[in-house]
Formats: C-alpha cells, sequence, structure tokens
C-alpha cells in the first residue's frame, strides 16, 4: 500500500466517519473506531441478522508498543476465532483484517440492546520502525490479538557510535 | 411470545462515567427470551481470575481489570486504550432470578444468562443501565 493510497483511505475513512459515526464519535476516542461491513457473501438470513444486531461501528483498539529490538502491537478484538483473523505488513503498515460472526440464537425472542459490532473489519496500524516479517509471531488470548514484529536488523533505531 | 413481555433499557448519558473515573463501559448485547435474559459484553483482555460479577440487592455489576504483558523498557507509540479496566452496571426488575446467573467468558466475550422466575415469566422485564 502506498503511502498515498493509505492517504487516500484514511480521508475516506475520515469522511465516513463524519457522515456515518457522528454520534459515537462525540461519544467515543476516534481512533479506535473501526467501521465493520458486510464482508464476503453472505446468504439473505445471514445478512438480515448481521443489518439487525450489528451497530456497524467497532472500538477496535490498538497499542503499539516500541522496544529496543521490536514491535509489539496490541489489537482489542473480542468474540474472534484467531483463524477469523489475517494479518499483511505493507511497508511500515500492519493491516489487520478479520471477521466477527454473529453468534446465533436458537431461541426465539428478541435483541433489546445490541452495542457489539459484528462483520468483516480492517485496521491499519502504522509501524514506527521497519520490521523483519519472517519472524513476526502473533497469538490470540482473553479476545486481544497480540503481534510481535523483530526489527529488521539493519535498521534499528539506536546505534551504537563509538566516541574516542 | 406474550406481547406483554418487554425489555426495556434506559441508557444513561455518559456523564456518569465520571463517577468512577478510568474505566471503559463495555459495549453489550441484551437478548430476551420466554425464559430469561442473556447479556454479552465485549470485555477484551481480560481473564477469568481478573473478572467480577456481582449481584447486590437488584444491581448487577460487571467488573474486569486488563492486563498486558510488557517489559518495563517498551514505549508505548500509538494507544486508543485509554483504561484498563471496564466497568458497568445494571439494574435488574424482580422478575430475573438474579441468584441463577450464569456466566462464561471466552475470546474477551462475557456471557451472562439470567432466567426469568418461572411464574412471573410473561410478565413485564426491566433492565436499567445505570452507569
Amino acid at each position: 500500500m502506498t503511502a498515498l493510497q493509505q492517504l487516500r483511505e484514511g480521508f475516506n475513512q475520515a469522511w465516513g466517519r463524519v457522515v456515518e459515526g457522528w454520534e459515537q464519535l462525540s461519544r467515543q476516542a476516534s481512533g479506535a473506531m473501526t467501521k465493520f461491513t458486510g464482508g464476503r457473501e453472505k446468504s439473505g438470513r445471514e445478512a438480515r441478522e448481521l443489518a439487525e444486531r450489528s451497530t456497524g461501528w467497532g472500538l477496535l483498539a490498538a497499542e503499539v508498543f516500541d522496544d529496543d529490538d521490536r514491535v509489539v502491537v496490541r489489537v482489542e478484538a473480542p468474540g474472534m476465532s484467531k483463524d477469523d483473523i489475517q494479518l499483511e505488513v505493507q511497508d511500515d503498515f500492519l493491516i489487520v483484517s478479520g471477521e466477527k460472526h454473529v453468534a446465533r440464537e436458537r431461541t426465539e425472542g428478541r435483541w433489546h440492546v445490541n452495542e457489539c459490532a459484528y462483520g468483516a473489519f480492517q485496521r491499519v496500524v502504522p509501524l514506527p520502525d521497519t520490521v523483519d516479517t519472517g519472524k513476526a509471531d502473533a497469538s490470540y488470548k482473553n479476545g486481544v490479538l497480540r503481534v510481535e514484529l523483530p526489527k529488521a536488523e539493519n535498521r534499528r533505531r539506536r546505534v551504537q557510535v563509538a566516541v574516542h | 411470545m406474550n406481547a406483554e413481555t418487554s425489555t426495556t433499557m434506559t441508557d444513561t448519558p455518559g456523564t456518569t462515567a465520571r463517577a468512577v473515573q478510568d474505566a471503559m463501559r463495555p459495549p453489550v448485547d441484551i437478548f430476551e427470551d420466554a425464559e430469561g435474559i442473556t447479556l454479552e459484553a465485549d470485555m477484551p483482555g481480560v481473564s477469568k481470575d481478573r473478572l467480577h460479577v456481582q449481584v447486590d440487592a437488584n444491581t448487577l455489576l460487571i467488573e474486569g481489570e486488563v492486563q498486558i504483558d510488557l517489559p518495563d523498557t517498551a514505549e508505548a507509540v500509538y494507544a486508543d486504550v485509554r483504561s484498563t479496566r471496564w466497568r458497568r452496571s445494571f439494574t435488574l426488575s424482580n422478575e430475573l432470578e438474579a441468584d441463577k446467573i450464569d456466566a462464561s467468558l471466552r475470546d474477551g466475550v462475557l456471557r451472562l444468562r439470567i432466567p426469568k422466575h418461572p411464574q412471573q415469566r410473561p410478565r413485564r422485564i426491566e433492565v436499567r443501565a445505570t452507569g
């Protein structure tokens, strides 16, 4: 993803937030807001259920930590299966994509409150340094995705300079 | 379903959050059927031993502490997370059997099942958010 595309995407997201997410935007920190969409093809029933239940906007809070030799990214993505999460590094961005499925209620009844978001999402997280993607490691625990990305050998930020 | 059966939930505006600063309100889904209510709350980062579910009189309180394992040398360069605590409370009506709540936690989602009293199942239920 080029910087320009990144910028465009950022702009589109920002615009989408203004148009659709205004109420939530005024309540919540905007950085964590992630648009949840319908995702891949679905049966009519699934699509209807998703439309009924999803708020469309979710808080997918992310944190980026810069350690000496690695970058650690933490993304809160509750209620997912690790098979539903895809990770990709493009340039200095970590792209987290996934889909949160609607859990089906077997009993007859109705929903009264629907605040949780469902559907497909993508979150682009800027990385503070160039990383070695070959040594990346990811885990999913308690609804939190944690990605450890060792910094590329020749791009470590702290360079020892001998003083004579 | 009986037309009389209905659940109301009035969301208190964000002002009440000031009472418990630095705690985040987990988003919830609430589903009602003839036998009771199912509540699902997104509380990512909370493990079972740091989860607290309590019923005091008719107030249901859900609380959780987020654990972030990182070395001291790590420096946060970007963070959406504003707190490491989740907290939210609800008022349960008498029709719900608060002492029979069943709780489970999986992948950061807390799921509570609160049954209705058998003799009161067709009647009106009220769940009101208090913070």
